[in-house]
């Protein structure tokens, strides 16, 4: 029979991109000075778990790297190795390199096999080096690798001793240790200056152990004392070379297996005690036997795998089935309540499960922010040490959910403002120091519900930003300022394209490319950021997030025939003008005036050429927008009224239609589209060359 | 049918056993360590018991050991699936009243093999 076990390796990829992430974990947590040995033993494990997988699905590559790593962790768990930032920084590198290596095998990435070998030279090297270790246990850790070397060929002892010697030279330590290691196995348990403690295997009693040691001091000194605990562990060691081994098979019993095929049948009985709910008579007598059959053997696990386009399937279909409700509802309005109690309760019934059952499938998209903020005690680490500063990093609310979707897209736009925070914020220490500050930097990120909303915090207690300096940058490339803008303004002025204050362009930041692209990534997803900033005492940036891209807060509009949904969080506010405010430029069409600013009249009929009900702004709605920084005012028919839509892909079914970024079904089962505010703006601003408005964004 | 509970932490081994040893035709239930092995044997009795030594909160050993204090578990074969084959964890196998040890990687063909041997 042969087995076919590629189909495995799969698991085996994705398991050892988890431990990856575990070990970066661990590595980045543990404390350098007293390391936790829970958390040493945790990352042995993990070398070890990859070892074995990679030998047992043959990825014979991993095993090399792994293999090193796991002597020098196993060596620092024991002891023999101190715990040093250099062990530190060889795990991180390792890291990164069984992903590389994990990367070339599933996805047929490029593998640097000399980086490989560099890591893998530096693992080896750290497990020479033991710059921590005291002469005297260097000495006798030489011995005791001889030792163990010497008990592996030479099979085991019968007894076990510890032996307790007094405050002795190293000399004499060494020459006992020398001495004694000729009865057998010896280890050194534990060593200072006041005090040794041994453990020997051996063969001999402690008359022999005692009668070696006089040759160096009082017999009276040295405690001997046999370890009975193990004895009859000992006593085994003794039949090991009896045991029913197979040389080279790979297997063994310690007895004949044939002893266990009977018993077994005996044994298929649940002891009284485990049985679940026995009957009280059953308790002491009857031995009640269970059946393998009647066991049913599920392999139980916590979670499933499931692919992502199951999921939004799922949720797409849900989707469907709350708009025929919500048809069905709206026929049945019509319906003599008394006549049809029943049918109408049903209904409601069906509108309230169909509900959950939607919360329920969105639910399976949500991931915790706990896998984007994973990413960053690392990033942290090395931007601080690569500029010089000392930041620590804590996050709050990693348990809080985000949709699959928004979580993949706000790792950029979060990775560029942390940055930001390192590298413009958080002063170098001496400056810090001398501002009153502890040397080290503090930056927090934190997720919590607002609502609707999720809403992240990246906050740090560095230089904070300088007003006078955006300031002057801002008027050096002609935006519109003057010095009277409020803080919060001023602010908003960092997200002009190419905007930089930095003096220095550094690679980590500064390029300018910044701040324009996290606000239109955020943007993008329905979201808004903020900005918080007091000189001297830090910056907070507040983004906030809808909790799903699946569905959308907006505002229907009708035109003509026509109904479209517009983003809510693209709405600034509505209002129907007086016919003063509202002026004609040539070559720009119309613009209207609002406490004290002039925004730009898009006619929506005309974008989607529709026959409107109201030609003039004075007669119909004016909806003002803001997009990228854009501002204008959409002229409308009428306001319906706010809802939530469920948002369908149009490009994924058709293609990309302009002006639109979706549909959705109505509750009297027509469609509507969404009207994508960012892109009418950015095509009106084309054809009229109508400038952007950065001030007076008061409801942004 | 027979029954076998394998115990090991890492899942893509768990399924790779679990998927040999049920087109061998036998019931396979999984245990993550120690700790769960011990849980699930409250309420199901095994033929037999396969397990990693190297796991976190309670390792092989430890496990071996306790499943041996019960009862109904004291002739059931345990055997280790272990990367190290030195005499000194053979030893420690030994002592903990394991029945056997199969070296880790292991060919599916002698894993069946070797559970055939036990519980024929």
């Amino acid at each position: 029979m042969s087995m076919d076990i590629s189909q495995f390796s799969q698991i085996f990829f994705d398991e050892v991109e988890e431990l990856l992430d575990d070990l970066e974990r661990l590595v980045l947590t543990v404390d350098i000075e007293t390391p936790d040995s829970e958390d040493i033993n945790s990352i042995f494990r993990i070398a070890h778990s990859i070892k074995g997988g990679a030998a047992t699905f043959g990825f014979s590559d991993l095993i090399d790297i792994t293999h090193e790593l796991e002597s020098m962790l196993d060596k620092i768990r024991h002891g023999e190795l101190k715990f040093t930032s250099r062990h530190q920084e060889i795990l991180l590198q390792s890291r990164d390199v069984l992903k590389m290596q994990i990367d070339g095998l599933r996805l047929n990435a490029p593998v640097d096999k000399t980086r490989i070998a560099e890591v893998r030279a530096m693992v080896v090297e750290a497990m020479i080096d033991k710059p921590a270790l005291s002469s005297v246990h260097q000495v006798l850790d030489e011995h005791k690798e001889n030792n163990l070397l010497v008990a592996r060929s030479a099979c085991a002892y019968a007894r076990r001793f510890q032996i307790d010697l007094p405050a002795m030279s190293l000399i004499d330590v060494e020459a006992l240790t020398e001495e004694l290691s000729l009865l057998g196995e010896l280890t050194v348990s534990s060593s200072n200056i006041e005090h040794t403690v041994l453990d020997l295997w051996t063969n001999d009693g402690s008359l022999e152990i005692l009668a070696l040691c006089s040759f160096i001091l009082d017999p009276d000194d040295v405690q001997v004392n046999e370890t009975i605990s193990d004895s009859a562990l000992s006593k085994d060691v003794n039949s090991v070379s009896q045991t029913q081994e197979s040389e080279d098979s790979g297997f063994g019993f310690f007895d004949s297996p044939s002893l266990f095929v009977e018993p077994v049948q005996e044994a298929i009985v649940v002891s009284p005690i485990i049985v679940s709910l026995p009957t009280p008579d059953q308790l002491p007598v009857n031995k009640i036997p269970v059946t393998a059959d009647k066991v049913t053997a599920v392999a139980e696990s916590s979670t499933v795998r499931v692919s992502i386009e199951k999921v939004d399937q799922l949720i797409n279909l849900v989707g469907e089935l709350v708009i025929a409700h919500a048809m069905i509802t709206r026929r049945a309005e019509g319906l003599d309540a008394a006549q049809h109690e029943m049918l109408l309760n049903g209904i409601a019934l069906l509108g309230h499960n169909s509900r959950s059952l939607q919360e329920s499938a969105m639910s399976m998209r949500m991931m915790p922010m706990d896998v984007v903020f994973s990413r960053f005690p690392r990033m942290v680490r090395e931007l601080s040490g690569k500029l010089g500063k000392q930041v620590t990093l804590e996050t709050k609310g990693n348990a809080i959910e985000l949709d699959k979707g928004l979580i993949e897209k706000i790792v950029d736009p979060l990775t560029h403002l942390i940055r930001n925070s390192i590298d413009h914020g958080i002063e170098i220490p001496d400056i810090r120091e001398q501002s009153g500050k502890q040397k080290m930097g503090r930056l927090s990120l934190s997720a919590s519900h607002q609502g609707g909303h999720v809403v992240i915090k990246v906050n740090d207690d560095g230089a904070g930003l300088n007003r006078q300096r955006i300031l002057q940058k801002a008027y050096e490339q002609g935006l519109p300022v003057d010095d009277d803008m409020s803080d919060e303004d001023v602010w908003k002025l960092i997200f002009a394209p190419g905007f930089s204050t930095a003096e220095a362009v550094t690679d980590i930041s500064g390029r300018g490319v910044g701040m324009d692209v996290v606000n239109r990534n955020i943007t993008s997803l329905g979201g808004t950021i903020n900005i918080h900033s007091v000189a001297g005492l830090g910056t907070t940036t507040t983004v906030s997030l809808p909790l799903t891209l699946a569905i959308l807060d907006g505002m229907s509009v009708k035109i003509g025939e026509e109904t479209y949904i517009l983003p809510l969080s693209n709405i600034v506010e509505s209002f129907r003008p007086i016919a003063a405010n509202v002026k004609e430029i040539s070559g720009q069409g119309k613009v209207v005036y609002i406490r004290g600013e002039y925004h730009p009249i898009v006619p929506v009929f005309k974008v989607f050429t529709i026959e409107p009900v109201h030609r003039h702004p004075t007669t119909g709605i004016l909806v003002v927008v803001i997009a990228e920084g854009r501002k204008a005012a959409l002229l409308v028919d009428e306001l319906i009224g706010q809802q939530q839509v469920v948002v369908k892909n149009i490009e994924s079914n058709y293609h990309k239609v302009p002006n639109i970024s979706g549909a959705t079904i109505m509750a009297d089962g027509s469609v509507s589209f969404i009207i994508d505010v960012n892109g009418l703006l950015r095509e009106h601003h084309a054809k009229t060359g109508s400038p952007r408005t950065y001030v007076g964004s008061q409801n942004w | 049918m027979k029954t076998i509970l394998v115990v090991d932490d890492s899942r893509s081994l768990r399924q790779m056993v679990t998927f040999c040893l049920t087109s061998a035709g036998y019931q396979v239930r999984e245990a993550v360590d120690g700790v769960e092995a011990l849980e699930i044997i409250q309420g199901q009795q095994f033929d037999l018991v396969l397990t990693d030594q190297n796991m976190p909160r309670m390792d092989g050993l430890a496990f071996i050991e306790s499943l041996r204090t019960q009862p109904a578990y004291q002739k059931i074969p345990i055997l280790m699936l272990t990367t190290e084959s030195s005499d000194e964890m053979k030893a420690k196998g030994r002592a903990a009243h394991a029945t056997g040890w199969l070296v880790k990687p292991f060919d599916p063909e002698k894993l069946i093999a070797v559970v055939k041997k036990v519980i024929s």
